[in-house]
């Protein structure tokens, strides 16, 4: 199950419906639309951008 | 810092394996935990039996948790498919529970000391606290669980419990979210929050998603690869508040659900339990270093009701661990408000939810507010505009004309605790500029007990020496505890003066009328609504202040005091919250 990452980047969890003719993800909250690529792109880009200190290493980790 | 690990188990297959892989993490880690049973769990000898087996071979507490009513035997027996307990009428939560307690005591033996809640109002907990004396503590509500969850859950989880404290407090018999006053005001039992949060996520963002439940912070890509550093972190951000408060409370309390091989996300399930385990052998780290220790639920109430006195002050000064972004959140709660000041707005109060007021929020289809417990604010910067011209506590400086505000300009802050007890929070100076002139804004809250709150600014640094500028307190208030208006009639705003000409006062109509004082003695706002008056009062003089009524556009009060000054002047205030029926007028003398 994927989330859409355009409604993610508001805070918002909203799965994303599949389109087996297409073969491509899309949102009905928002327009979102995209291959798995697409969404995990922008996911990844969102959260780093947003986090910024999420990979920062902590001394304790293994 | 006190650590509860709390665990819910299923009888489904394999959410029974991943409960039985939470005991085992904790067990192996040398930590007891509390575990609780749910309705569901009483037809399953399998969980009984387990649980049983667990509470002597380790200690662990066995309690009763009531989230999880869906199942037949409850849509049967009590003809409803309302299944958040924290929902149903007065009467069928009394009529729940009592066949809770005495089913729990069928199956073990006694009755449980430790309840489990998402949230639970006043009324339902003074009956319960009366009728079953046992009852110690209970998760009473879950920390900013409101609007902001609410939206980024499709609109679908009901859980409306934002504007409580953060931490551990003695529940008022007024408000489940206020903490009590005296020892006449409390239920009797220790409250606990559901979930430790992130003190800046949970109000800039969710609640739900930046917490001490690691498979929230997947949830929320809180994670790098398969790496979660940021759960380290927030350990090391609760351990610090340990600098400004007598004791610490953290809990952990993760639903199999999360954890069970079915769960389905865009990430690897297997990161749930990494880092589910990651967390256990930090903390159990911690504990080695005897900086953490862990206790059953009921364990803990016991330490805190014979260390803890009832309103005793907590604090939270938290620094952002996750974006990169500099900002701190400070947090200070007592009986009379819980409040927030952020640094990024250069010391500007952010949100205030008055308990002086003490507003009841039963819940239920037999109460007004049905299913919104939130306690209301009277500043709410995140849902009521804040710097956008909406709900702020600031200060605005004027200069030839042009105006600006220490809100334009973030800053850091610290913390200092008085001989008194008191807390005084202090920000670095901001720098500003009017004009051609340049100036620094040093700004402290010193939170004085019984509703009151020292606010002192001190202007240096100025660029012209003989330049004078004017300093206006500045307090936009409304009432409410959504994004949206409230019917703001009914508000009566007052301003008296230091001569004798007495007070003025008018009713709230939208009118945008002001009611202005040379050498104010108090400015004033009733809101009858919440049953609360706050006030703004010059401890050092003004000279000139304002009760200002709002239109629709712009739907706030504000209350303002200014006073010119030069390099070096101070303006000091007051910020004054009392419940409205007892005591409205403020002390005019010795704040």
């Amino acid at each position: 199950m994927y989330r859409c990452p355009s409604c993610f980047a508001r805070d918002i969890d909203y799965e994303l419906n599949y389109d087996p003719a297409m073969d491509e993800y899309y949102c009905t909250k928002c327009c979102f639309t995209g291959k798995v690529s697409d969404i995990e792109r922008y996911m990844d880009k969102v959260c780093m951008e947003r986090f910024r200190d999420v990979a920062k290493p902590h001394p304790a980790q293994r | 810092m006190y650590l509860n690990i709390i665990h819910r188990p299923f009888a489904r297959e394999d959410l029974f394996r991943a409960f039985c892989f939470q005991q085992d993490e904790a067990h192996r880690m040398g930590f007891r935990t509390t575990i609780m049973v749910t309705l569901p769990n009483f037809s399953e000898k399998k969980i009984i039996d387990y649980v049983k087996n667990q509470h002597e071979l380790y200690g662990d507490e066995i309690a009763l948790g009531i989230n999880e009513l869906q199942c037949r035997e409850f849509r049967e027996r009590f003809g409803t498919e309302e299944d958040a307990f924290f929902l149903l009428s007065f009467d069928m939560k009394k009529e729940v529970f009592s066949y809770l307690m005495e089913t729990f005591k069928s199956a073990f033996g006694f009755y449980p000391k430790s309840l489990g809640f998402y949230f639970i109002d006043s009324r339902f907990m003074t009956w319960a606290k009366q009728n079953y004396p046992c009852i110690e503590t209970a998760i009473t509500n879950c920390f900013e669980e409101g609007v902001h969850m609410f939206l980024g859950n499709k609109s679908q989880w009901y859980l409306f419990s934002e504007g409580g404290p953060w931490g551990a407090y003695y529940p008022s018999k007024r408000n489940i979210l206020c903490p009590a006053a005296n020892e006449g005001d409390a239920i009797g039992i220790v409250g606990l929050p559901h979930l430790n949060r992130d003190m800046l996520m949970a109000i800039v963002s969710r609640d739900d998603l930046f917490s001490s439940h690691p498979a929230n912070v997947t949830r929320g890509r809180g994670f790098y690869g398969d790496q979660c550093p940021y759960l380290y972190r927030f350990v090391d951000e609760w351990l610090k508040q340990l600098d400004y408060n007598s004791f610490g409370y953290y809990n952990i309390f993760v639903s199999p659900y999360w954890l069970a091989d079915g769960y389905v996300f865009e990430y690897p399930n297997e990161l749930n339990r990494k880092f589910y385990t990651e967390t256990l052998e930090y903390l159990k780290s911690k504990a080695d270093e005897n900086r953490v220790t862990c206790a059953t639920m009921q364990e803990f109430a016991a330490w805190y009701k014979e260390n803890i006195k009832i309103d005793t002050p907590e604090v939270n000064l938290w620094q952002d661990i996750l974006c990169g972004s500099k900002r701190q959140m400070f947090w200070y709660v007592d009986s009379s408000f819980r409040v927030t000041i952020d640094a990024n707005c250069g010391g500007s109060i952010y949100d205030l939810r008055p308990y002086a007021g003490g507003v009841e929020r039963n819940l239920g289809p037999d109460t007004p507010h049905l299913a919104n417990g939130m306690y209301p604010f009277l500043i709410s910067a995140e849902h009521r505009g804040g710097l956008q011209d909406g709900s702020l506590h600031t200060l605005k400086i004027t200069y030839n004309g042009e105006t600006t505000s220490i809100a334009e300009r973030r800053t850091r802050c610290s913390l200092h605790q008085d001989l008194e007890g008191c807390y005084t929070v202090n920000f670095e100076p901001v720098t500003l500029q009017l004009g051609n002139l340049t100036f620094d804004i040093t700004s402290s809250y010193r939170f004085a007990r019984n509703g009151r709150i020292e606010i002192e600014r001190t202007v240096t640094n100025m660029s012209d020496p003989e330049a004078e500028i004017t300093l206006t307190e500045y307090h936009r208030g409304c009432y409410g505890t959504t994004i949206y208006p409230e019917d703001m009639r009914g508000i009566r705003l007052a301003a008296k003066g230091t001569d004798d000409t007495g007070e003025e006062s008018l009713n709230y109509e939208y009118k945008c009328r002001i009611l202005g004082k040379k050498s104010p003695e108090y400015l004033t706002a009733d809101i009858p609504q919440i049953e609360t008056s706050v006030s703004l009062i010059p401890l050092d003089g003004a000279d000139w202040g304002e009760a200002r009524e709002g239109y629709l556009f712009r739907p706030f009060y504000t209350l303002s005091l200014s006073k010119n000054v030069r390099n070096g002047g101070k303006l000091k205030s007051c910020l004054e919250v009392k419940h409205l029926c007892t005591d409205a007028r403020p002390a005019s003398q010795g704040i």
